[in-house]
């Protein structure tokens, strides 16, 4: 992912209890060692990317690659499309 | 839902459109809760309520939860209601995200002036506008300040005095200061929203400062 990549948060944000429905856009990004998971076969850190971001309901926060994802859909282009999509496709 | 039809009676006193900004609600209680349902009834789009309640008995009197509620987390509990009421999503989060908020319309509707503190301190430098309202038995208070202007209305907390348990909440006083605030939310929304402070006695019926 880029930054200006438009994303969507694709898992509930444990801490803060966000919920999935989150449009927003990464603004910067890193890479930061894991100090709880090493690689034990070769000895060595293992890495992950985090991305900062933006969401558009004016929060912002850190957040690991897996939580999100690139949002392609035309139509989502903000949370107020995204309200609109979910309700029109529930079930 | 057919926007256009949904809310032809209030075009001209606001279109959805002008509504289409940030809104963040701190607490989902007695003002929160009020202020969410009637800004989604209102057409506002982009609404997260913060709060780590659950709903509780007394609670059922003066906020806008069912009896069937009790238990529930309140920011999700409101969650359904509004939904089944006007059929929007609202963002619900916990009350640490208000730490991450960077912009928008922030409402405040906690009852705590030490909290109050706190998040003046923590949205001076950021790009909010905040409108507080506060509730005390038979009387409400509503500021609309830029987060640069809003420290000043901070009482130290020995000057607050505390009402009784008893005589804390009701539910007309909750609907009308969410009212109040929807309209305040509509002046942001048309950009006509000066800085001020208004104070309301239901004893009196009177704007009473």
């Amino acid at each position: 992912m880029d930054i200006e990549d438009r994303v969507k948060l694709i898992k509930m944000n444990e801490h803060y209890g966000i919920n999935e429905r989150m449009i927003g856009t990464i603004i910067d990004s890193w890479e930061e060692e894991d100090e709880d998971n090493w690689d034990d076969v070769n000895d060595c850190p293992y890495y992950y990317w985090t991305y900062r971001v933006v969401w558009d309901n004016g929060i912002s926060d850190d957040y690991n690659e897996d939580m999100l994802v690139i949002y392609e859909k035309p139509d989502f282009e903000t949370t107020k499309d995204a309200n609109k999509y979910y309700k029109e496709n529930a079930n | 839902m057919d926007a256009k039809e949904r809310f032809k009676r209030q075009i001209d006193i606001i279109k959805t459109e002008e509504l289409d900004f940030p809104i963040h609600i701190l607490g989902a209680g007695g003002i929160g809760s009020w202020t969410a349902m009637t800004l989604a009834m209102m057409g506002c789009q982009n609404i997260t309520v913060y709060d780590d309640d659950e709903v509780e008995d007394h609670n059922v009197a003066s906020q806008l939860y069912k009896e069937k509620q009790l238990g529930k987390n309140k920011v999700h509990a409101l969650a359904d209601n509004v939904k089944e009421q006007s059929g929007l999503d609202i963002v619900t989060a916990t009350k640490d995200a208000e730490n991450n908020i960077i912009t928008g319309l922030v409402i405040i509707t906690i009852d705590s002036m030490e909290s109050r503190a706190r998040l003046a301190e923590l949205y001076k430098d950021k790009d909010v506008y905040i409108i507080d309202g506060r509730m005390g038995g038979l009387q409400l208070e509503i500021y609309c300040y830029s987060a640069k202007e809003y420290p000043k209305t901070i009482v130290p907390q020995g000057e607050v005095t505390p009402e009784a348990c008893t005589a804390r909440s009701i539910c007309f006083n909750c609907a009308v200061i969410g009212g109040l605030i929807a309209n305040y939310v509509r002046m942001f929304g048309k950009k006509e929203l000066k800085d001020q402070e208004i104070t309301f006695g239901f004893n009196e019926m009177l704007l009473v400062k």
